[in-house]
């Protein structure tokens, strides 16, 4: 790790206090047995061994940047097709917005966001299939 | 219920019609109320609720069920925006112009009719996105490459409908558009082109079939409602070789502007280019807080440091060479030379690159036609997501583009914005495309943005300069900077609109083009 972003990492740990996913009000439902598959995390300013210590244990935390390209392309797209999908995240705003938005023709979608600081948003997001029968020729 | 009306059509009226509406997709498909969200704008422009809100929406999953759904329309006087995937983001998303509209969302039209590898071309309907595209043709291996805009997840007919731009040899979409399948205002449907001919066999290789030449009016209009287009799409090329060229220095633009021109207008720089301003390419990769903690726009002084630490310059041209390594190596050295003349002009290809998340890298894959969202990274640089896009168009002249980036970049600093542009190049003007990033909940940098929108698009007016996409917000602004002969063109437009929709149908107000009833 590059001197500025241990400065930088240093800094978000800072902000961000052990207690931020039992005390957010976005991941209540993150106690016990998770109902979310994934919590995806921005590496650039989470760090999982401190701040993400009370995400339970059966629930994947997966690194991002931004980015939502490759989770959709290499694991949510195919998932998504066959079935409904929880997932919750500490991300950057557009992030949530893109996955809304891929999921937006093949499920009904709800997401519960709030902002953490000034680059990174906590959120819940369900999307239940609607079985849309695509008719690819 | 609705959550609001249109004007003229009372609420017993709306719900007969969303009734019919049901009637005709099934419950599932027929949205009001809180089920509405998705169909607003997401980045809104405007601190007033009531506006740009859809009465409901309505999702056919067919021809025959759109044809159904407009002649309800008709009977009840419910106004229609049609909309295929509903993702034109910086311009809007589904929101309609005018409240009480009913969103037609045509993402269930999602049939890929077919893409044929010989001659290089898709039919699809309005609900395809190039992610949809792409993966078809890599399942079945097809020699095949499309032009993608940045947003992957958006609709290849949309696009080229609202004369989306991509970055390869066939970055104009809609010059790349041949034969469309329409459905009328009156619910009656026509096929452009060629497929006119019953038996034809040439609907997505020859544009113009026989007399007037139509498609273009029902591009960014609302003469009617598209149910399928062709699109070209590129063979395979048997090499290459994506560049960047960077330039330290911000009146490096106007150089870079005249050196570009004759290869361009020339064709030895083959794709549809970009010269990528600064702020945009970091922001691909990291957010503001990583090089300022301020208030307003970085400082200039910080530039240095962002340069330094991305490997980027003040402005990132960004090329590709395609074809057999003999032909590329040629175009290269021809186009080296010529921007050698810029004193600290940099040369990169993907080789070169140091870092993991580079700019380079990312456009490497868009300019060979790979659908992304990377590009959605610029909208966290100030953490708040909200962006709009003023897009005027110049000629490539250096005197143009260091005019453009002057009043620009000097307008939105002073109303607090960072510059986020790039210059799009055509096949002889300049998109001038800026994307000036606010905090969507901020209602103050909302009320700052609406307002030196609307001054950008006044001076670059009087410079000459007239948009050619835009916010639903700013349509009818736009349409009155086109006025030449006292508005001839719309009053045009108004006459061909009556003829088609005399009921006033589908989508009122697109592009500054209002029906009768609606007219004042």
């Amino acid at each position: 790790m590059k001197r500025r972003e241990l400065i930088q990492a240093c800094a978000m740990a800072a902000l961000f206090p052990e207690g931020l996913i039992a005390g957010n009000s976005v991941f209540a439902a993150n106690t016990g047995t998770s109902r979310y598959s994934r919590f995806f995390f921005d590496e650039r300013f989470v760090d999982p061994a401190t701040q993400l210590s009370n995400v339970v244990n059966d629930v994947l935390l997966v690194p991002v940047r931004s980015d939502v390209t490759a989770v959709w392309t290499g694991m949510l797209s195919r998932a998504a097709r066959q079935q409904s999908l929880a997932l919750q995240g500490l991300t950057t705003e557009s992030f949530v917005f893109c996955l809304q938005r891929l999921l937006h023709g093949s499920h009904a979608v709800e997401v519960s966001m709030q902002r953490v600081s000034q680059d990174l948003y906590g959120w819940s997001l369900v999307a239940d299939h609607k079985n849309i029968n695509r008719r690819v020729a | 219920m609705a959550s609001s009306l249109p004007p003229g059509v009372d609420v017993d009226t709306l719900n007969a019609a969303f009734e019919r509406f049901r009637r005709i997709v099934g419950n599932d498909w027929v949205f009001t109320d809180e089920k509405l969200s998705s169909y607003r704008d997401p980045y809104t422009l405007t601190n007033d609720p009531t506006e740009y809100q859809p009465s409901g929406a309505v999702a056919p999953a067919s021809v025959d069920e759109v044809q159904e759904i407009v002649k309800v329309a008709n009977e009840f006087g419910v106004p229609l925006w049609p909309v295929s995937r509903g993702n034109n983001f910086a311009y809007g998303g589904s929101a309609p112009v005018m409240s009480g509209t009913v969103v037609l969302d045509m993402n269930r039209m999602n049939r890929i009719l077919e893409v044929n590898e010989e001659f290089g071309y898709a039919l699809v309907e309005p609900g395809v996105s190039y992610f949809d595209l792409y993966d078809y043709i890599q399942a079945r291996g097809l020699k095949l490459w499309l032009d993608v805009p940045d947003p992957g997840f958006g609709s290849v007919m949309g696009n080229a409908l609202d004369h989306g731009i991509g970055y390869t040899p066939y970055g104009d979409h809609f010059g790349m558009q041949c034969g469309m399948e329409v459905c009328l205002p009156s619910g009656e449907l026509v096929r452009t082109g060629m497929g006119a001919l019953e038996g034809n066999n040439t609907w997505q290789l020859f544009k113009y079939g026989y007399g007037p030449y139509v498609d273009g009016i029902f591009s960014q209009s609302n003469f009617g409602i598209v149910t399928k287009m062709g699109i070209w799409l590129m063979p395979e090329p048997a090499g290459y070789r994506p560049y960047m060229i960077s330039f330290e220095r911000e009146e490096d633009i106007e150089q870079v502007a005249e050196i570009l021109r004759p290869l361009k207008v020339g064709m030895v720089i083959q794709n549809a280019a970009t010269i990528r301003s600064l702020i945009i390419d970091a922001a691909v990769h990291e957010t503001k807080s990583r090089y300022y903690s301020g208030t307003g726009p970085v400082p200039t002084s910080v530039y240095k440091d962002i340069m330094a630490d991305q490997q980027i310059g003040m402005w990132n041209f960004c090329g590709a060479l395609y074809g057999p390594p003999p032909v590329t190596d040629a175009l290269w050295s021809v186009i080296r030379e010529a921007f050698s003349r810029i004193p600290g002009a940099k040369f990169y290809f993907p080789e070169d690159r140091t870092r993991e998340h580079d700019i380079l890298l990312h456009r490497a894959e868009t300019m060979k036609g790979i659908p992304k969202l990377t590009e959605f990274n610029f909208l966290n640089w100030n953490g708040g997501g909200g962006h709009v896009g003023f897009s005027p168009v110049s000629p490539i002249t250096g005197k143009d583009a260091i005019n453009q980036y002057n009043l620009v970049n000097n307008l939105v600093r002073e109303y607090g914005f960072d510059y986020m542009g790039l210059m799009a190049v055509g096949w002889r003007d300049m998109h001038h495309v800026t994307v000036v990033v606010y905090d969507k909940n901020n209602p103050d940098e909302i009320r700052r943005m609406d307002e030196v929108f609307n001054i950008l698009v006044d001076e670059a007016a009087k410079a000459g300069y007239g948009e050619y996409r835009t916010h639903i917000r700013y349509m009818d602004r736009i349409a009155q900077t086109y006025g030449w002969n006292n508005g001839s063109l719309w009053r045009m437009h108004e006459t061909i609109k009556d003829a088609l929709d005399p009921n006033g149908i589908i989508a009122p107000g697109k592009s500054g083009i209002w029906p009768s009833r609606y007219r004042g």
